[in-house]
């Protein structure tokens, strides 16, 4: 009776120190690197003026500087359930949910007044960078629809949209230059997408592959890295930034964040789970912007903004 | 944290003057069931193989904010100043992510009673056995020791109430054969746990 006492104890302990054998992280080092709430839950980046970032969080659209407790709202979009905002860099374009119904309105910030804006389609809603779409289209920045493409799986850069069309076809529209570019070869479905810092050069994020394209040309066979650690969730989030005249592309992964230069003809890996930016590894990134020379500003869901300066490898704490 | 360490030196400084030990008041067989109720301060955690992370001290460096400590013990004298026994607790804290983190401690205990007067007790103790640490849907079965001290004042003859102070440890070891990055996460966690004991002897 003692022996199969003893042997139970002992399967039962075996079996429940086996339960954490397949999570991505330690316990501790999930506690050591867990980051209190910031009190904004952020939907998405908006704009970046130099001095300002701006953001949409669930309950209104905000902006702040790199100094703590300087975060405000936006005067007149605080509760009203906006769902999508744009900042041309003097007024506010946004989208709010209203009876199950969406509608978009125009922000002139020098009255604080919104304007209610109509468009034929319904169910519409804006980007970061000026979209108004819905599933069968978008509307340019001048109110002009543009119909010929549907919208499946959007994801957004400065001034472009890729879209899904199929799993592995895709099409990125340019805003500026209202042209749109078939893209084939993906393996799988885009799991990313990012305008580089030069113009019209873009980064497709496709399984563990990164593929570098221009607006005009499709994919080769050849990624320009392929080693990348699995997608987040919400798939991957990337910036390119310089340091000094190298240029680099900072990937936020499942396990963390890689740094990959880029100067070259195909992208070399420098860092795997950068360590000094691990202390964010178990957070919900949702963007990741320049800021300053050599700084990226990483913006989460929940636990607010922090800059990370990439040269001097420091990062602060929530700027929020 | 300064004021607890230096309380449990106190402790142990007086235990160790002679003028307190004189008579023994227990007899070999006696025992003593012990409940524990208090909070639990987090210490220290420390990342052996994680330069980043290294060794993070208190609330800010461990991003765990203060929590609470419970247990049951039962324990039985071998001779007239030692008792033997065993102990389960349970400890939570939250994390910054104001996720829980808890554990489980399931332990032998060694008590040993330098300062016995049938009114007062200063009692010893040292806990050995394991834990199982739970935080968001994750479990670990780690090894756990607890070292505290803990005066007693006894109201009835039976019945005493008394303050526990001390420190308790576990380790989660991953070898280098861990999935993913876990095997640089290898980490110790230390909590300082204060707590009221009720203690009924018999």
């Amino acid at each position: 009776m003692k022996k199969l006492t003893l042997f139970l104890t002992v399967a039962a302990l075996l079996l429940l120190a086996s339960c954490n054998v397949d999570s991505e992280h330690g316990i501790y080092y999930q506690v050591a690197t867990s980051q209190p709430s910031s009190g904004y839950n952020i939907v998405h980046f908006i704009h970046n003026d130099g001095t300002n970032l701006y953001f949409l969080a669930d309950n209104g659209i905000c902006y702040t500087t790199e100094t703590k407790g300087d975060t405000k709202y936006v005067e007149g979009t605080k509760d009203l359930n906006i769902r999508g905002a744009y900042f041309d860099g003097t007024d506010f374009l946004y989208s709010r949910r209203v009876d199950n119904s969406s509608e978009i309105y125009k922000l002139t910030t020098s009255t604080g007044k919104s304007e209610k804006i109509t468009y034929e389609k319904d169910k519409l809603d804006v980007s970061f960078n000026g979209f108004v779409y819905n599933s069968n289209g978008f509307y340019e920045k001048d109110g002009s629809a543009f119909t010929d493409v549907s919208i499946s799986n959007p994801r957004f850069s400065r001034d472009s949209m890729l879209t899904m069309d199929g799993t592995t076809k895709a099409k990125i529209i340019d805003l500026e230059a209202h042209t749109t570019t078939e893209v084939t070869g993906l393996k799988a479905s885009a799991t990313g997408f990012i305008e580089g810092v030069d113009n019209n050069k873009y980064y497709i994020f496709d399984g563990k592959n990164i593929y570098k394209v221009s607006a005009s040309c499709a994919l080769g066979d050849t990624a320009y890295y392929s080693d990348l650690d699995s997608a987040p969730t919400r798939g991957y989030t990337a910036v390119e930034y310089y340091e000094g005249s190298k240029k680099c592309l900072l990937v936020r992964t499942s396990k963390g964040f890689t740094k990959i230069d880029t100067s070259g003809d195909t992208g070399t890996l420098v860092e795997k789970n950068v360590q000094f930016l691990s202390t964010l590894n178990d957070v919900v990134v949702i963007d990741m912007v320049t800021f300053g020379v050599g700084k990226v500003a990483i913006i989460t869901y929940a636990n607010g903004i922090y800059i990370a300066d990439m040269v001097e490898k420091t990062l602060s704490k929530d700027i929020l | 944290m300064r004021k607890h360490l230096l309380f449990v030196l106190l402790i142990l400084v007086v235990a160790a003057l002679p003028a307190f030990s004189a008579e023994y008041y227990y007899e070999k067989g006696d025992t003593a069931f012990t409940f524990i109720v208090g909070v639990d301060f987090p210490a220290f955690q420390g990342f052996v193989k994680n330069d980043t992370l290294g060794l993070q001290k208190g609330i800010n460096g461990t991003h765990t904010y203060i929590g609470g400590y419970g247990a049951l013990s039962y324990e039985s004298f071998v001779t007239r100043n030692l008792a033997v026994g065993g102990e389960i607790g349970y400890a939570f804290n939250n994390s910054f992510a104001m996720k829980i983190l808890t554990t489980i401690p399931i332990t032998a205990k060694l008590s040993y009673y330098p300062v016995q007067t049938g009114k007062f007790d200063l009692i010893l103790h040292a806990n050995a056995g394991i834990t199982v640490l739970r935080y968001d849907n994750n479990r670990f079965l780690a090894p756990h020791i607890k070292l505290s001290v803990n005066p007693v004042y006894y109201i009835t003859e039976s019945w005493g109430i008394g303050l526990d102070a001390g420190l308790w440890a576990n380790y989660e070891f991953y070898g280098s054969s861990a999935s993913g990055s876990k095997s640089t996460e290898s980490a110790f966690g230390v909590f300082a746990p204060l707590t009221l004991s009720l203690i009924y002897r018999h």
